[in-house]
């Protein structure tokens, strides 16, 4: 989305939001939620995908419970925030987090805040108590916001080449967070009447634990990841690999493979199978295995050797070491015992090798197709030349 | 059944008639709890929390069951408190690993140890609950007594599990109650919060149960992911370093080698728990830049020439700048890049480069190469005497302080075999 229209739609939505709040919820309520909405847009809680959430959908929740389902209350105020929030956020995070978060989370938080203003119409005796069909309502509406942040982050980012499925599932994997800022503001609107201040103790400390616990897994992750990314490149470091082979590998696997229909975790797979699936190249820096002749299999049985030291990589090396495994033989419609990460990372690494050898990207997939008998996957040759088509590459 | 082996069923069958009498006390003096589900509820949560400890930090490991304990308490009341969480804790002595390998040894001095400690622990808050229902204006007497109880709690249980160490495992070690100060205060935080949410509970009802629930579940996932994925992160690279060190039959085994004899240098001058880590790390990934260096020269025999020198140096450097670009590697990168360093005068590099390159130095010299073979280990403490101005005495001193505390040795058992193996290395050579 363009970063003119994403400030038209903030400044039209905050003017609406005032107006909303003057118009209808008249008085210091109003205003105490829009500050919180601020304020609360200024800080982020750490997400799986590394994106980072807002702590909006909390204040959204509080003041739900505490309104008794006012819808107003609950957009109108969101929306009045947004020009003085994102200001704040794009003064203290930069352009980025601001193209992250508009439009996504306010159309979670508007999802949210109208599914459950209309639960307390709708339901009896819902607006009077904060009871078990309360929370019940809440919760629904809370995971149908969840998954209205997903589909806006999918279909509205500022992620180029990114396929929107593939936006889509990274995104879905955020939902501890989006738990637990419902949940804790759920606690903080509950415990508020009966205990008063102390209500944010009950809502802060299980926010902090959550919170922490997400910051470490997000950096373990981003750890994690860069190792896989820097052991993938010792090859290439080591002169024994061709530069940038294994990253342009895992980058087009993983795009193909979020086509294909392939899950959060198999695509964790692939893209560790991918960078990793050139190390048995280190094999090569013993003279005497240098010398001899070796092929492509020797190349991935060696990989997956290596990969396998590692005990829980198991799995990726079972992919690498069957990557170059027919995906057919005469006779067979294909080998059920190969895994469709393994075709990919093959048919995606060829392509990439036949285009270092000098061939155009025509001329690469037409390699694909001549192979496409029995050694690479058509369906998935075909959807990588639709991506490059897509790509402008063909 | 030796001595030893009955003593210790004795010691543990003592602890066990400990906490029954100490239960059989309770289920006098105290109320039953009531309701039976509210307190089914937190004992099982007492229970999952018990078993599943999570690491918070860096080795830092923290069990929330504390929280659910003081819930209980607050819950429960005057009347019943002690009894019910004495009870929650006899459920938390019968781990199911024990049971299934019929080790009835440790379900034993687990139920006294968390029947006393809890009973204590207790016993001390007891003055801290209200007479009547709680109100509002109870919850900072709460919080306080609960902090405060929690501590004692966890300062009974520690002296219980020094005491049991002690008798059945002597070979282990319990580290000293003042070395873990953050677990304490973790302890004392989860107990005033487990004090508050009992009154919650009271005051509100338990619609916030389940949300607790939810937001302690996705907590304790998250803790529970970070912790396998540090782990698969030392794993990862640990197996690739092995992997590579099993390219040259010569040096494999080398880094693990030298990251013990780094650690035993740390350990003599007394470095601290996060150094040693560091320490092993560097010594892991030291000689991973050897894959880039060209084999002919890798492997050329005598010493290397200036130029060579500065050759594989930078062979070495282009790998290890890709290793820098991991976060987490690069202080380490930046003690092997510094090891080099030292060899090259007086005075170069940390104390950490210089104890990577002491143990380096010495397993290079105990152990056979293509090109040469191993030096004895009296040999080799000569040498890295020698070699005094370049790591320090002090840390050439720990090295073999330690070797010879340990009573290991390395390298060739005697002059004579050492001979006949380098005659054997050179000829070899020359065949080849």
């Amino acid at each position: 989305m363009p970063d003119r229209l994403r400030l038209i739609g903030v400044v039209v939505a905050g003017v609406a939001g005032v107006v909303t709040g003057v118009v209808w919820w008249p008085g210091i309520s109003f205003l105490v939620v829009t500050v919180a909405y601020a304020a609360a847009q200024a800080l982020t809680m750490p997400t799986p995908s590394r994106v980072g959430i807002s702590l909006a959908p909390a204040v959204a929740g509080g003041a739900a419970l505490v309104s008794h389902g006012s819808a107003v209350l609950v957009i109108g105020a969101g929306a009045a925030s947004l020009p003085l929030s994102l200001a704040l956020v794009h003064v203290l995070h930069g352009r980025r987090v601001v193209a992250d978060r508009v439009p996504a989370e306010p159309a979670g938080v508007t999802v949210f805040g109208l599914l459950f203003a209309l639960a307390v119409v709708v339901v009896p005796g819902m607006s009077e108590e904060s009871g078990a069909p309360t929370l019940i309502a809440y919760l629904v509406a809370a995971g149908c916001g969840y998954l209205a942040t997903a589909a806006a982050r999918a279909l509205i980012s500022a992620r180029g080449r990114v396929p929107r499925r593939l936006r889509f599932i990274r995104a879905l994997a955020d939902w501890p967070a989006h738990a637990i800022l419902y949940a804790v503001a759920s606690l903080y609107a509950i415990t508020l009447p009966a205990m008063g201040w102390w209500a944010l103790l009950i809502a802060g400390l299980p926010y902090g634990f959550g919170y922490v616990s997400l910051l470490r897994v997000q950096a373990t992750r981003h750890t994690y990841d860069q190792t896989i990314r820097a052991l993938g490149r010792i090859p290439e470091a080591g002169g024994m690999a061709s530069p940038g082979h294994v990253e342009r590998t895992a980058e087009l696997a993983v795009r193909i493979g979020a086509e294909l229909g392939m899950g959060w975790r198999a695509l964790d797979r692939v893209e560790h199978a991918a960078l990793l699936h050139d190390v048995g190249r280190l094999v090569l820096a013993n003279p005497a295995v240098a010398a001899a002749p070796h092929t492509p299999s020797d190349i991935s049985a060696w990989s997956a050797a290596i990969i396998g030291e590692a005990g829980h990589l198991a799995p990726i090396a079972d992919l690498v070491g069957a990557m170059h495994n027919p995906y057919r033989r005469p006779g067979e419609r294909r080998d059920p015992t190969l895994a469709r990460e393994s075709h990919l990372i093959r048919v995606v690494s060829s392509y990439d090798e036949a285009l270092a050898a000098g061939g155009s990207s025509t001329e690469a997939i037409e390699h694909l197709h001549r192979g496409a008998a029995y050694d690479f996957d058509p369906e998935i040759v075909a959807l990588l030349r639709l991506t490059l088509e897509r790509d402008g590459a063909l | 059944m030796n001595p030893t082996s009955r003593s210790s069923a004795v010691f543990a069958g003592g602890f066990a008639a400990l906490g029954v009498v100490v239960l059989a006390i309770l289920l006098v003096v105290q109320e039953h709890p009531r309701p039976l589900w509210l307190f089914m509820v937190l004992a099982l949560g007492f229970v999952a929390l018990e078993f599943s400890s999570v690491e918070v930090s860096d080795r830092l490991f923290v069990s929330g069951s504390i929280m659910a304990a003081f819930t209980a308490a607050v819950v429960f009341g005057r009347e019943g408190a002690v009894l019910a969480v004495a009870s929650m804790a006899t459920l938390a002595a019968f781990h199911p690993d024990d049971v299934r390998q019929r080790n009835w040894r440790r379900p034993a001095v687990n139920l006294g140890q968390l029947v006393v400690s809890a009973a204590v622990g207790m016993a001390v808050f007891l003055p801290f609950l209200p007479d009547g229902p709680v109100t509002r204006s109870d919850l900072p007497v709460l919080a306080i007594g609960a902090a405060c109880a929690a501590v004692l709690y966890d300062w009974v249980n520690f002296r219980l599990v020094k005491l049991i160490v002690s008798r059945l495992y002597p070979e282990r070690t319990v580290r000293p109650w003042s070395t873990m100060l953050v677990n304490h205060a973790a302890l004392a935080i989860l107990g005033a919060f487990g004090g508050i949410l009992g009154a919650a509970y009271v005051l509100v009802g338990p619609v916030i149960l389940p949300l607790i629930f939810v937001t302690f579940i996705v907590g304790q996932t998250g803790f529970r992911s970070y912790s396998q994925l540090r782990g698969a992160h030392a794993d990862t690279i640990r197996g690739f370093v092995k992997a590579l060190e099993a390219l040259d039959p010569y040096t494999k085994g080398h880094t693990e080698r030298v990251a013990g004899f780094a650690r035993l240098i740390a350990e003599r001058l007394g470095l601290g728990p996060e150094r040693m880590e560091r320490l092993e790390w560097a010594a892991l990934i030291h000689d991973v830049g050897k894959v880039a260096v060209p084999p002919d020269l890798l492997h050329r025999p005598g010493a290397l020439t200036d130029d060579e020198h500065r050759r594989m140096v930078r062979h070495m450097k282009v790998v290890e700048d890709v290793l820098a670009g991991i976060d987490f590697l690069v202080p380490m990168v930046r003690i092997t890049v510094e090891q080099r360093l030292v060899r090259n005068g007086p005075n170069r590099g940390s104390l950490d480069s210089r104890i990577l390159a002491a143990a380096d130095d010495f397993d290079a010299l105990t152990s056979t190469r293509s090109y040469r073979a191993a030096v004895t280990q009296v040999a080799a403490f000569a040498e890295l005497r020698r070699r005094s101005d370049l790591f320090g005495p002090d840390v050439v001193e720990a090295l073999i302080g330690a070797i010879e505390a340990s009573g290991e040795t390395y390298g060739s058992p005697d002059e004579a075999s050492a001979e006949e193996v380098e005659r054997l290395v050179r000829e070899r050579a020359i065949r080849a």
